[in-house]
């Protein structure tokens, strides 16, 4: 996560299309006394540069795999590169991240079933060498997401 | 809340969503033309499924965008009260970028984004630490995202 010189119209543009991502070029124009074609070039640039992403989120529930979790995972760091390899190969992880820490991986995933998360969590800890402990939480009840950042 | 769990998008939802996807700013006209239906019902599927609180279409920023430049991890213990309680205290901050409730060694499972350390430990860490309730806060610190997928979420 480098720094990422951005200007204030930058910013603002960013702003009102995290508020409303379908705005119009023209009403975001108009909104920030800008012209129609500094925004389109704007968003082309930070869209070019990852730093923006029109997408669309979907309850998970809609995809068949209602479960939500967390797993916590404690590796020997000398094998992290083979250990994230290794987790790249199930569907089911949506996002690692590497942490220092008490425990060293975060994987969060969709999961068909609680049974699932169970054999995941077996399978971890007995096919990959360097996992030494894997802690899963299951999400009772999500209180808050905010989706307008992450990691592009 | 709405609840989406009641309502299943179906082939031509589908559809849409994934073009949406791949492009949250196509028109509805484009949408229409490349399936090869009316504009009119890309535009009520699409208030259908966002009305249900099944679908968002979102400009998400990266993190690097607003120079978040820490991304912390914390596990929290609660004591003594309703974790939900504790949970939508913690939600109310706005550097907690996702809070949930989850079972296991602990209670809530929350993502932090901050500038920069300073900023970690004089406003964030202060003001979890006044919220009642709270027996113990592990923190990890991120040092790599391997990969980060969020256009699965949660319904609205």
């Amino acid at each position: 996560m480098n720094r990422i010189d951005l200007d204030e119209t930058d910013r603002a543009i960013l702003d009102l299309l995290g508020e409303d991502a379908r705005l119009s070029n023209r009403a975001i124009a108009r909104r920030l006394e800008l012209a129609e074609g500094t925004v389109r070039t704007r968003i082309k640039r930070l869209t070019d540069r990852r730093l923006l992403r029109f997408t669309a989120i979907t309850d998970h529930r809609q995809h068949g795999n209602p479960e939500f979790a967390f797993l916590r995972i404690r590796a020997d760091m000398r094998q992290a590169e083979a250990i994230t390899e290794a987790l790249r190969r199930y569907p089911q992880l949506r996002t690692v991240i590497m942490m220092l820490g008490n425990f060293n991986i975060l994987a969060v995933g969709l999961f068909d079933s609680r049974e699932e998360i169970g054999a995941i969590t077996s399978d971890l800890l007995d096919g990959i060498p360097g996992v030494l402990d894997v802690q899963a939480s299951i999400v009772t009840q999500s209180i808050k997401y905010n989706e307008r950042i992450a990691k592009l | 809340m709405s609840d989406s769990s009641d309502f299943a998008f179906d082939a031509l939802d589908w559809k849409i969503v994934d073009l949406l996807k791949a492009n949250g700013r196509i028109s509805n006209q484009e949408i229409a033309e490349r399936l090869n239906v009316t504009r009119a019902s890309v535009g009520s599927r699409i208030q259908r499924m966002t009305d249900a609180g099944a679908l968002r279409i979102v400009a998400a920023a990266d993190f690097g965008a607003y120079d978040y430049s820490v991304l912390i991890v914390l596990a929290i213990k609660v004591s003594g009260r309703a974790p939900q309680a504790v949970a939508e205290e913690l939600a109310a901050l706005p550097a907690i970028f996702a809070v949930h409730l989850v079972t296991g060694t602990h209670h809530v499972e929350a993502l932090v984004a901050v500038h920069d350390f300073a900023e970690l430990s004089d406003a964030v860490m202060a003001s979890i630490n006044r919220i009642a309730g709270i027996a113990h806060v592990d923190v990890c610190i991120a040092t790599d995202v391997v990969f980060y997928n969020f256009d699965v979420g949660i319904a609205r």
